[in-house]
C-alpha cells in the first residue's frame, strides 16, 4: 500500500513541476484493493488492469523501474517504453495487460482464464475495473461467458463512485454493483475497498474458488479516487463535503492506525516501512530519468510475429 | 555554491503541449519552499497552480502574461543557496 501510494504521489510531483513529462490517472485512495488483490495471488497467476492500475502492478510485484520505465517511454520501461501507462504487459509477474478501453479487459481475462483450463493448469485470472465499466458490452459478455464455461476468473470491480467526471448514479440503475452477479448465477460479495484484509479475505477465497474448479467469482470493493480522473484534474463537479468524507476513510493513515493499535508494528517500524518506500521510488526514478528512450529500431519489433514481407 | 533548479512548464494532462502564462504568485527575488504554487498556467481553459520545485530564491524568467509558452519551457529558476 505504502509503496504505491509513493509511485503515485512521486509522480504527482514530478509532473506537477516539470520534472518530467508523463500521463497517469493517479490510483491514490486505492491502494487497498491493490494490495489485498496482489498479497492474494501467486506469481503464475494473470492479472489484467486499467490505465489507473498503477497500484495493481506495485501490488503484483512489478519491479518499479519497469513501471516507472513504461510511464515515460524509456527503453528499461515493461513494455521497452513503447506502451505507456494504458499498454503495460510483465509477463513474468503474471501481468497480461493495462488497458485505456474501458471494460475491454473483461473479456481478455476470460480468454486468459480459458486458456489456463485449456492448458490444464491451476491458474487463476484476476481482471480490475471500474464501476462504470460496468456498463460496457464486453464486461457482460466476459462475465456471462465465464459463468457459463466456468472459467477461474477474479472480477474486482474497483468502485470508486465515479466514471471519469460522472457519479455511479448516473449511469446505473441498481443500488450495489455487485448485484450485477446475480444475471450470471455467479457467487461474490460487496467489500470495504478501503480495508487490505477485507480486499484479501475476499480475493484469497475467490482464487481458492477458481483454482478448485468452482468457477468465477465477483467482487466489488468500494473505495474512491482522491486525485480525480486524470493527473490536473480540478475536480470541479466533486462536492467537496464527499471529497472530506471520503478522505477520512484514507485507506494508508486508517491501516497504519490499525496496525499500530493491534500492536503489529511499531511506529518506528511503520515509519522504516515509510521511507524504505520512498527510497525504493527515489531509486528506481534515478535510474528510469537516466535511462534512453527506445531505440528508432524498436519502432518495427513486437508488431508481426513475422516481419517477412512487411515494409520497415 | 548556488545551484539553479529549472523551473519548467509541466504537462499537466494528456493533451497538453502548451500553456497560457497567466501570473507569478511570487515576487522575482522573493525566498520559495518547495511545493510551494509559484504561478499560475491556463490549459484548456483550466487554470492550474504549479508548485515550486525546490526551496530557494525565485528568479523570474521572460514569461509574458496571456502569452503561450510549450511544455518543457523553462521559464524561471530557483537558486538554491
Ligand atoms: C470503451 C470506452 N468508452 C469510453 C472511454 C472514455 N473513458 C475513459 S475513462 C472512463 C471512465 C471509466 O470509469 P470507471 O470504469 O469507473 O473507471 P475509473 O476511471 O473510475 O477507475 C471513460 C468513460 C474509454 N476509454 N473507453
Amino acid at each position: 500500500m505504502t509503496l504505491a501510494q509513493a509511485v503515485d504521489a512521486r509522480l504527482r510531483k514530478g509532473i506537477g513541476r516539470g520534472e518530467f513529462f508523463a500521463v497517469i490517472w493517479p490510483s491514490r485512495g486505492q491502494e487497498a484493493v491493490a494490495a489485498g488483490v496482489g498479497a492474494a495471488l501467486r506469481r503464475d497467476d494473470r492479472l489484467v488492469t486499467t490505465y489507473r492500475g498503477i497500484h495493481d502492478l506495485v501490488g503484483k510485484g512489478v519491479p518499479l523501474t519497469e513501471i516507472l520505465g513504461e510511464i515515460m517511454g524509456k527503453s528499461i520501461g515493461a513494455s521497452r517504453g513503447k506502451g505507456g501507462t494504458m499498454h503495460i504487459t510483465a509477463p513474468e509477474q503474471g501481468v497480461a495487460l493495462t488497458t485505456g478501453i474501458v471494460g475491454a479487459g473483461v473479456p481478455v481475462a476470460v480468454g486468459l482464464a480459458l486458456a489456463a483450463k485449456q492448458q490444464g493448469s491451476d491458474r487463476v485470472t484476476a481482471v480490475c475495473f471500474g464501476d462504470g465499466a460496468t456498463n460496457t458490452g464486453s464486461f457482460h459478455e466476459g462475465m456471462n461467458l465465464a459463468s457459463t464455461w466456468q472459467l477461474p476468473v477474479v472480477f474486482v470491480c474497483q468502485n470508486n463512485l465515479w466514471a471519469e467526471m460522472t457519479p455511479i448514479g448516473d449511469t446505473m440503475n441498481i443500488d450495489q454493483v455487485v448485484d450485477r452477479r446475480l444475471a450470471y448465477a455467479m457467487p461474490g460479495e460487496r467489500v470495504d475497498g478501503n480495508d487490505p484484509e477485507a480486499v484479501h479475505r475476499a480475493v484469497t477465497a475467490a482464487v481458492e474458488r477458481g483454482r478448485s474448479g468452482g468457477g468465477p467469482t465477483f467482487i466489488e470493493a468500494v473505495t474512491f479516487r482522491f486525485e480525480g480522473h486524470y493527473f490536473g484534474d480540478q475536480q470541479k463537479y466533486l462536492p467537496a463535503e464527499e471529497l472530506a468524507a471520503a478522505k477520512e476513510a484514507d485507506p494508508i493513515p486508517r491501516y497504519r492506525q490499525k496496525l499500530l493499535d493491534s500492536g503489529a508494528l511499531s511506529a518506528d517500524e511503520l515509519t522504516a516501512i515509510d521511507e524504505d518506500a520512498t527510497a525504493q521510488v527515489e531509486a528506481a526514478l534515478a535510474e528510469v530519468l537516466a535511462a534512453p528512450a527506445p531505440d528508432l529500431a524498436e519502432l518495427d519489433q513486437d508488431v508481426f510475429v513475422n516481419m517477412e514481407g512487411i515494409p520497415s | 555554491m548556488t545551484q539553479k533548479v529549472p523551473v519548467q512548464v509541466p504537462k499537466l494532462t494528456m493533451a497538453t503541449t502548451e500553456v497560457t502564462f497567466l501570473e507569478w504568485l511570487v515576487e522575482d527575488g522573493q525566498p520559495v519552499e518547495e511545493e510551494q504554487p509559484i504561478y499560475v498556467v491556463a490549459t484548456d481553459k483550466v487554470e492550474n497552480e504549479v508548485a515550486a520545485p525546490a526551496s530557494g530564491i525565485l528568479r523570474h524568467g521572460t514569461a509574458e502574461p496571456e502569452e503561450v509558452y510549450p511544455v518543457g519551457t523553462e521559464i524561471a529558476a530557483i537558486e538554491v543557496p
